[in-house]
C-alpha cells in the first residue's frame, strides 16, 4: 500500500495551488461581493487546464484523471467555492456525460472549446417539480423530422446563466417516464426558443450563478443527442455517481480552510490573558475538526483511486458527498465559533465561509439521497433492491 | 618587500604560486569601499602581509586609511574594470579580495572569480579571520536576511564583497607610507554598450504585496497629518493604507484597510502613524519584518510588535521624518 | 539559435520556520522550488522562444530530485531539459562551463541574479569561464538579431527608480533579477506529460562531461549558520534613526 502521490501529482497540486493562491485567492471576495466570477479569471484559468483536468489531452483536457481532477477540486474549494462550484458542475456533470456517453462526433464538436474554457457546460437535470424525484421530470422532447422540438423548464441549474453547452435531460418517451423514456441532448445557447432566466439570489455560492432554463419549442438536431435514445437517465445518473467524488473532494477543501483558519486564530486571539488555543474546549473542536478532515482525506482519495481503476465506486462516492459536505458543515460552523463575533463579519472569510458550505447538504443529490444510494448498494448484497 | 619587488632585484622570474596579500577593490564609490581598508588593514597585520588598494582615491588618502601599496584606476563601467583587474590578479595572485557590496562590485568580484577560478562571497555582513587556516570565514545573508550563511573559500583568490555599512571609516593615519604602482589598463574582449535611458514600468503592486506599507490611523492624526503621511509614503514608494479607524475617518478606501478585518500584509518596511494595534491590526500585520510605530500614547499595543518605537504625535514626528528622506 | 537556461532547484523558505533564539532552521515541509530569479530568466527565454522561435534548454545541477525543476520547466515551455546528477556542493559554473563545450553553439545563457539559498552568483562566473559578453541584472531582455538587449535599474541613480538599456553582441550571459518577467504558469497536462515521458529531462554526470575530481572540488564551503539578533520590540528609536533605516 502506497499512501504518496504520484510525483506528477504532487508538481500538478503545486501549480494549482500557486495558481489559486496568486491569482484568485486575491479576488474571492469581490467575487462574492459581486456576484460574478470575471471573465478574465475564467479565460487564464481555461489557459492552464482547470476546465479540462480529468479528460483526454487530445480534447484539450489535462488528463490528470479523477484524481487531478480531486486534487484541482480540493485545492480551489478551499479558496473559492463559487469559482470550484462552476467548475464543478461544468466537469463533474456537465461535460461529463457528453464524454461517458456522447458520440465521438459530438465530443470532437464540443470537448476542445469545454476542456479549454473557452465554453462552459451546464448539466440540466432538476425541474420545477423534480428534484429529489429525479426520475419525476416532466420535459418533453418530440420527434420532427430530423430534430427533436425540446418544450418545459429546468430550474436550480448551475451555470444557467453562462453555459454555452447545456446537457439536458427530457422525455421522448413519455409512456416508460424518465427510465427507459428519456434523453439526453446538447444544446447550444444560441438557439432559438432556449432562454436562460436571471440569476437567482442565494444564501451562498454568490459568484456561481444559479438560474431558470426556458425551453421553447427548441429544435435540436439528431446528431446532438448524448448517449442513446431512451437511456439519457442512465447517463446522467452515472455522471452524478462520479461527480460525487470531485463533490466531496472540494468540501475537503473548505473544511481544511475551515481547520487552518482556525488553528491561526486559535494562536492569535488572547482571552483570559494568554491565546485561546490553551484552553481545552478550544482544543477539543480543533482535534474533531481535524480527525473527521484526515478521514474524509483517506475516503476521497480512495474513491478518485477506484474510479481510476475502473472499480465500482458508487457506494464510496455517495459516502464521499454525504460526510463530506456534512464534515464541511460542522468545521465551518465550529470554526465560526472558534472566531466569535469575528466570524460574522462580511469583511472576514468565515461568514462568506458558512454561507458557501450550506449547499453542498443539498445539491447533486441532497444527503437524504445519498443515504438511500448507500443503503441500496448495500442492501443489493442481500437481494433487497430499493428505488426511491 | 613582495614577489614583484624580489623578482625585479634578482632579474629573473621566480616559480612561486603562492597567493598572498589583501586587496580593496574600490569600482568607483570610495566612501563605500573605504571602510573596507579599515579592516582589511587589522587583517594584513594580524597575516603579516600587504595590503593593496585600487581605485580612484587620491593615493596619499588610500595610503593614510591603511594601504600599503596604491594601484590608482579610474573609475569605469564594470567589463574595463573586470578586464583590468583580471590582469592585474594573473599576475599579482591577490589571496583575500575584497569590494564593496553593490551591483557593480558584486558583478565585479563574479566576473573575476570566474576568470581567475577563485572563489567569491557575495554581500557579506560579517567576516571573521581564520590566521592558522589563512582563511576568511564570512557571513552573508540567505533567503532574504532570515538567516546568514557563515561560507569559507577554499579556492585562490578569496573574493568577497562586502556591505560596507558594518565597518566604520577607518581613522587616518597621515603619517603612514605607501607605494604608488601604476596600473595598465586592459580592454574589455566582449564589451557591453550603454543604449541609455530606458522604460520599464513594474507591475503594480498590490497591498498584500507592497514591499513597504505606511498606515495611518486615528491616534493623534488628522486630516492635515494624513497628507504628509500620504507624501511619505510616494517618498519611500509605499502603499498608502490604514487602519479600521482610518476608514471610519474617512481617510482611506476600505480596500486599504489593514488588518485580519482588510489586507493581511507582509511588507519589509511598515510604518504605522497613530495607529492603536489591536489584536484584529496586529495579526493581519504580523508578517511585517520591520516595524515603526509612531503613537502619542505610551501604552499603544501596536508598541509590543514595534522594531521602531516613537512615542509622540505623528502631526510632529512624520514631517520631520519626510524632511530627513 | 540556442538558448540555455540555467536553473537551480532549492527549498520552499514556505515550509521553513527560522528560530533565531534557538539559532536553527526548522524544515517543517521539505518541499523544493526552481529558484525564483532563475524562474524569471526561464520565461525571458520562454518570451525570446515565442518572438523568434530559438531553441531553449534549460540546464540544472543536482541531486535526483531536481529532475522535479527541470520537468516544470519542460512543462512550461522549454524544448529540452539536462539534469548533471552531482551533488551541488561542487561549483556549478564548471559544469555549466563543460556543458556549453558539449552542447556547441550555445548563444544566449540566462540564468537569475543570485541564489535564495546560498547567495551564489552563478551567471557572472560562468560568462567569464566560458569567454562570453556579460549583462546583469536584467529586469526585459529581447534578442534582436545577434544582439541581446536588456533594461536593467541604472545603478547611477541614486532614487532607485531609473531604468537604461545595455546590449552586448552574442554570445552572451544575462541574469536576471526577481523583478524580471512574470513567469506564466504551465498547463496542467503539460505537467502530467512531462512526469510520465521518461525522457523529458536528459541525465548527464560528471563523467559525461569529461570533468575529474579536481573539477568536482568546492570553491566555496559552509562553515555554519548565523542568525541576525532576535527582534527587540517596543525599543524607542530617533527620527533620525528610522530616517537612516530608510535610505537604501
Amino acid at each position: 500500500m502506497n499512501y504518496d502521490l504520484p510525483p506528477e501529482y504532487n508538481a500538478l497540486r503545486r501549480m494549482l495551488r500557486e495558481f489559486i493562491t496568486e491569482e484568485i485567492a486575491p479576488v474571492a471576495k469581490k467575487i462574492d461581493e459581486d456576484s460574478v466570477v470575471p471573465p478574465e479569471l475564467i479565460r487564464r484559468m481555461g489557459d492552464v487546464g482547470f476546465f479540462g483536468v480529468p479528460f483526454p489531452r487530445e480534447y484539450g483536457g489535462m488528463g490528470a484523471g479523477e484524481l487531478g481532477y480531486c486534487i484541482m477540486m480540493e485545492e480551489l474549494n478551499r479558496v473559492c467555492p463559487s469559482v470550484a462550484t462552476i467548475i464543478g458542475a461544468h466537469i463533474g456533470i456537465g461535460v461529463m456525460s457528453l464524454y461517458l456517453d456522447g458520440s465521438k462526433a459530438l465530443q470532437q464538436k464540443y470537448m476542445p472549446d469545454l476542456c479549454s474554457g473557452r465554453k462552459i457546460a451546464a448539466f440540466a437535470l432538476t425541474e420545477p417539480n423534480a428534484g429529489s424525484d429525479a426520475a419525476g421530470i416532466q420535459m418533453r422532447a418530440t420527434l420532427e423530422g430530423d430534430s427533436y422540438i425540446l418544450d418545459g423548464q429546468k430550474m436550480w441549474i448551475t451555470n444557467g446563466p453562462i453555459a454555452d453547452v447545456i446537457n439536458v435531460l427530457a422525455l421522448t418517451d413519455p409512456a416508460l417516464g424518465a427510465r427507459g423514456g428519456a434523453t439526453v441532448f446538447a444544446v447550444e445557447r444560441e438557439w432559438a426558443g432556449y432562454t436562460p432566466g436571471k440569476p437567482e439570489s442565494k444564501m451562498g455560492l454568490h459568484g456561481s450563478p444559479t438560474s431558470l432554463l426556458n425551453f421553447d419549442e427548441v429544435r435540436v438536431p439528431r446528431e446532438n443527442v448524448v448517449g442513446q435514445i431512451g437511456l439519457g437517465f442512465v447517463t446522467f445518473m452515472k455522471a452524478l455517481d462520479i461527480g460525487r467524488a470531485s463533490l466531496g473532494a472540494a468540501t475537503l477543501g473548505g473544511a481544511q480552510a475551515s481547520l487552518e483558519a482556525s488553528i491561526r486564530w486559535a494562536r492569535t486571539r488572547q482571552q483570559f490573558g494568554r491565546p485561546i488555543a490553551h484552553m481545552q474546549s478550544i482544543q477539543f473542536m480543533i482535534a474533531d475538526m481535524a480527525a473527521e478532515i484526515e478521514a474524509l482525506r483517506a475516503l476521497v482519495y480512495r474513491t478518485a483511486w477506484l474510479i481510476d481503476n475502473g472499480r465500482p465506486f458508487i457506494k464510496e462516492a455517495g459516502m464521499c458527498k454525504l460526510l463530506g459536505s456534512e464534515t464541511a458543515s460542522r468545521c465551518i460552523d465550529r470554526a465560526l465559533q472558534i472566531h466569535g463575533a469575528l466570524g460574522l463579519s462580511r469583511d472576514f472569510t468565515i461568514e462568506r465561509g458558512f454561507r458557501d458550505a450550506r449547499i453542498s447538504e443539498i445539491f447533486e443529490g441532497t444527503n437524504e439521497i445519498q443515504r438511500i444510494v448507500i443503503a441500496s448498494e448495500l442492501m443489493q448484497g442481500v437481494g433487497v433492491r430499493i428505488r426511491p | 618587500m613582495n614577489l614583484n619587488d624580489l623578482q625585479a632585484l634578482m632579474g629573473e622570474a621566480i616559480e612561486i604560486d603562492e597567493y598572498r596579500d589583501l586587496w580593496v577593490v574600490d569600482l568607483g564609490n570610495t566612501a563605500r569601499a573605504a571602510p573596507l581598508l579599515g579592516e582589511a588593514r587589522r587583517m594584513a597585520d594580524s597575516l603579516g602581509a600587504y595590503l593593496h588598494y585600487v581605485g580612484p582615491a587620491d593615493s596619499g588618502e588610500a595610503i593614510a586609511l591603511g594601504a600599503d601599496r596604491v594601484h590608482p584606476l579610474a573609475a569605469a563601467g564594470a567589463d574595463a574594470a573586470v578586464a583590468t583587474l583580471a590582469a592585474l590578479f594573473a599576475n599579482a595572485k591577490p589571496e583575500f579580495v575584497f569590494l564593496a557590496a553593490d551591483e557593480t562590485g558584486n558583478e565585479v568580484a563574479a566576473r573575476l572569480a570566474g576568470r581567475l577560478h577563485g572563489g567569491v562571497v557575495l554581500n557579506c555582513i560579517a567576516l571573521r579571520l581564520d590566521e592558522a587556516a589563512r582563511e576568511v570565514v564570512a557571513s552573508h545573508p540567505v533567503y532574504d536576511g532570515a538567516h546568514y550563511l557563515d561560507s569559507a573559500v577554499t579556492a585562490k583568490p578569496q573574493i568577497f564583497t562586502v556591505r560596507p555599512e558594518i565597518f566604520p571609516m577607518p581613522a587616518r593615519d597621515s603619517g603612514r607610507t605607501g607605494e604608488v604602482e601604476p596600473v595598465a589598463a586592459s580592454e574589455p574582449e566582449h564589451p557591453s554598450r550603454d543604449t541609455g535611458p530606458a522604460a520599464h514600468t513594474p507591475p503594480a503592486t498590490p497591498l498584500h504585496k507592497a514591499a513597504r506599507v505606511v498606515a495611518v490611523g486615528r491616534g493623534g492624526n488628522d486630516a492635515a497629518t494624513v497628507e504628509v503621511a500620504r507624501l511619505l509614503a510616494a517618498k519611500l514608494g509605499a502603499h498608502f493604507a490604514g487602519d479600521r479607524s482610518a476608514f471610519d475617518s474617512g481617510w482611506i478606501g476600505k480596500e486599504d484597510i489593514v488588518g485580519v478585518i482588510g489586507t493581511e500584509i507582509a511588507p519589509d518596511v511598515y510604518i504605522a502613524a497613530g495607529i492603536w494595534g489591536d489584536t484584529l491590526h496586529r495579526a493581519g500585520t504580523e508578517g511585517a519584518k520591520f516595524v515603526v510605530a509612531i503613537h502619542p500614547d505610551a501604552s499603544a499595543p501596536i508598541f509590543n510588535a514595534a522594531d521602531a518605537a516613537v512615542v509622540g504625535q505623528p502631526k510632529d514626528v512624520l514631517p520631520r521624518l519626510l524632511a530627513l528622506l | 539559435m540556442r538558448l540555455l537556461v540555467l536553473l537551480r532547484q532549492l527549498l520552499d523558505p514556505a515550509g521553513m520556520l527560522v528560530n533565531r533564539k534557538a539559532g536553527k532552521v526548522f524544515v517543517n515541509r521539505e518541499e523544493y522550488m526552481i529558484n525564483p530569479a532563475d524562474k524569471r530568466a526561464l520565461e525571458a527565454a520562454l518570451q525570446i522562444k515565442d518572438a523568434t522561435g530559438a531553441e531553449v534548454v534549460a540546464a540544472a545541477v543536482g541531486p535526483a530530485r531536481t529532475e522535479d525543476a527541470l520537468r516544470e520547466a519542460r512543462a512550461l515551455g522549454a524544448d529540452r531539459a539536462i539534469l548533471i546528477k552531482e551533488d551541488v556542493a561542487a561549483p556549478a559554473g564548471r559544469f555549466y562551463e563543460a556543458l556549453c563545450d558539449s552542447l556547441g553553439d550555445v548563444d544566449l545563457i540566462l540564468t537569475g541574479d543570485s541564489a535564495l539559498d546560498t547567495g551564489e552568483a552563478v551567471g557572472p562566473q560562468l560568462a567569464e569561464m566560458v569567454n562570453m559578453a556579460f549583462l546583469g541584472n536584467a529586469v526585459q531582455c529581447a534578442l534582436e538579431g545577434a544582439v541581446v538587449r536588456i533594461v536593467r535599474r541604472d545603478v547611477r541613480d541614486a532614487t532607485q527608480r531609473a531604468y537604461n538599456g545595455v546590449e552586448a553582441d552574442l554570445p552572451a550571459v544575462v541574469t536576471v533579477t526577481r523583478s524580471g518577467p512574470t513567469p506564466r504558469y504551465p498547463h496542467g497536462g503539460a505537467i502530467i506529460e512531462m512526469y510520465r515521458d521518461p525522457e523529458a529531462v536528459e541525465i548527464m554526470t560528471a563523467a559525461d562531461l569529461g570533468l575529474d575530481d579536481s573539477a568536482l572540488q568546492p570553491a566555496v564551503v559552509e562553515r555554519g549558520q548565523s542568525f541576525p539578533p532576535e527582534r527587540e520590540f517596543g525599543k524607542q528609536m530617533t527620527v533620525e534613526e528610522i530616517a537612516e533605516r530608510m535610505t537604501p
